[in-house]
């Protein structure tokens, strides 16, 4: 699993896919600091968090798109799969490749938040409850794109199903709104990802849906490793 | 050491391998023949659990590979069709990763100089492997199988696309490892197994149709014996003592090839040696032989005649 994470980490950080999703997040990121935050003399943090949770769905899948797609097209999956481990662990360091390029895609946030910290004045829970809002839910992000990589042999089109899957997940709560029915109504709730960001970032310690992001990073990856698990067999 | 049995691997209603079973003992290097298509790679993609076959069962070393494949797959080096190299990484890198995936034990760089200087690639070692030669690529394939020291190895036509030149050195590589390690190859040419195997492996549209070594796939198949005699000597007299010998089916003359000589084409039974017989009786006669040429089938007439039995090789 090891071995995995490292060849991995180390292929994002030699090819251009790992820039670009810097890049594009820190610019975001920091374009929306820039006027939320600076422009505005304002500490609170709170609209930062919640559209970085936003510039995710697009980010996210350029940091997945290339983790199956490419090993299927060079062949290479042919040395993980007969290597004497078990694919939930290949899985798994390819999840942790990607989680570990997440969290370095922070590291401007914190900056910016140190920024706010020592000039302005920040509502510790609210940052706090901000974070780990983030850190969960990157790491469902990363499942659900993970999975849309799984299934194709094209990173084109693994970014794009990465993308409108996680597009649903962020905005489904838009339907709840503008269709008013009962049964749309129910399955939101159960899909979106906005609401559970939006109570964890208040700052309330909600366990519920910490588990929701739990559950839904375990139940993707599960689905993943069932994909691969899936295609030796047909 | 390996053990098959019934494998069966079916697409939909179309069969890339059908009902194969065999047994390998250690230190055999066994090929693997048969055309294009044949069920080869695929018959190697399920020993090595990158396939699961539709039913049937293999056993490494006793183990089963679909119930402790872990266990079974630390038993086996695999070297694919295409070697699944990492274009992004050194040799070193890729090396060391392979390395660290199999969870190997023993001191990590001496391991891996030793296999480098087996394999000859320790003068790129440092060079990314997207620029090196396709050559350079199948021996870091090589290279790769042969990390952690594995008793099998499972070859998937180790010299397709190398220069005549590499090809040898391969196959003088092969024989070599073959004295440590079981292996197994697949491959499409017969100048390959013959120079490398003792024991063959036909495959043909996903059946076995023979195992042994060369010469029992010769005698199975080759039906009557024939040779070709040069004889000094009067034609007629000699053809009519040929003929009148035992096991003896047919003798014809082939003509005059070289002055005061006549060449027969002496056709005798599967189970007849003519030779020392034929010696003899030339020698009490007083008929110098001029030359004996065995006319037994090449394992390539072997070859064909093996697949053209089971309904013709694929274009």
């Amino acid at each position: 699993m090891i071995a995995v994470w490292k060849r991995e980490l180390r292929s994002y950080l030699k090819s251009p896919v790992g820039y670009v999703y810097l890049f594009l997040y820190a610019i975001l990121a920091g374009y929306f600091f820039s006027t939320y935050n600076l422009q505005k003399y304002s500490s609170e943090v709170y609209y930062y968090f919640y559209v970085s949770s936003y510039v995710l769905t697009l980010a996210i899948p350029i940091l997945t798109m290339k983790l199956f797609p490419d090993e299927r097209k060079n062949k290479t999956d042919q040395i993980l799969i007969t290597a004497p481990i078990s694919i939930t662990k290949m899985v798994m360091g390819k999840f942790l490749a990607a989680y570990s390029m997440f969290l370095i895609s922070l590291i401007p946030s914190l900056i910016a938040m140190g920024f706010l910290f020592v000039f302005g004045n920040v509502e510790v829970g609210i940052m706090l409850g901000s974070y780990v809002a983030l850190l969960l839910a990157g790491a469902a992000y990363i499942a659900v794109a993970m999975l849309m990589a799984a299934i194709t042999e094209s990173q084109i089109i693994a970014f794009i199903m990465g993308f409108f899957a996680l597009l649903v997940f962020a905005l489904c709560e838009v339907l709840k709104s503008a269709l008013n029915s009962n049964i749309v109504d129910k399955i939101v709730n159960v899909l979106s990802v906005s609401s559970r960001f939006l109570n964890l970032s208040s700052g309330l310690f909600d366990f519920s849906s910490i588990f929701y992001f739990f559950s839904l990073t375990v139940v993707f990856l599960f689905l993943t490793i069932r994909v691969i698990d899936k295609r030796r067999w047909s | 050491m390996i053990e098959v049995k019934n494998i069966v691997k079916a697409y939909g209603d179309k069969y890339a391998v059908n009902d194969i079973s065999f047994k390998i003992e250690p230190g055999e290097i066994v090929g693997f023949l048969g055309p294009n298509g044949a069920g080869k790679s695929t018959t190697m993609n399920i020993l090595t659990g990158y396939l699961s076959a539709t039913s049937g069962t293999a056993y490494i070393d006793g183990i089963d590979i679909l119930e402790d494949p872990t266990e079974a797959k630390k038993r086996i080096g695999f070297l694919p069709e295409q070697p699944p190299l990492y274009m992004d990484m050194t040799v070193k890198e890729y090396l060391e990763f392979v390395y660290d995936l199999k969870g190997c034990k023993f001191p990590r760089k001496e391991h891996l100089q030793e296999i480098c200087q087996l394999i000859k690639i320790e003068d790129v070692y440092n060079r990314m492997i997207k620029n090196l030669s396709k050559g350079y690529r199948q021996r870091v394939g090589f290279a790769q199988a042969l990390v952690g020291n594995p008793p099998i190895l499972i070859l998937d036509e180790p010299t397709v696309g190398l220069d005549p030149r590499q090809i040898i050195e391969i196959r003088n590589l092969i024989k070599k490892l073959g004295k440590k390690h079981t292996v197994i190859l697949s491959t499409h040419i017969l100048q390959e197994v013959q120079a490398v195997c003792d024991r063959i492996i036909v495959i043909n549209k996903g059946q076995l149709v023979a195992d042994g070594n060369a010469e029992q796939l010769t005698y199975k198949t080759a039906g009557n014996r024939r040779l070709v005699a040069r004889i000094a000597g009067g034609k007629t007299e000699i053809k009519k003592a040929i003929r009148a010998m035992d096991g003896v089916l047919a003798a014809d003359e082939l003509g005059q090839k070289e002055q005061g000589t006549t060449d027969f084409l002496i056709e005798c039974q599967p189970s007849v040696d003519i030779r020392k017989p034929l010696f003899r009786m030339l020698a009490e006669r007083g008929w110098p032989l001029m030359g004996l040429k065995s006319m037994d089938m090449s394992l390539e007439d072997v070859f064909v005649s093996l697949i053209a039995n089971e309904g013709g090789a694929e274009a």
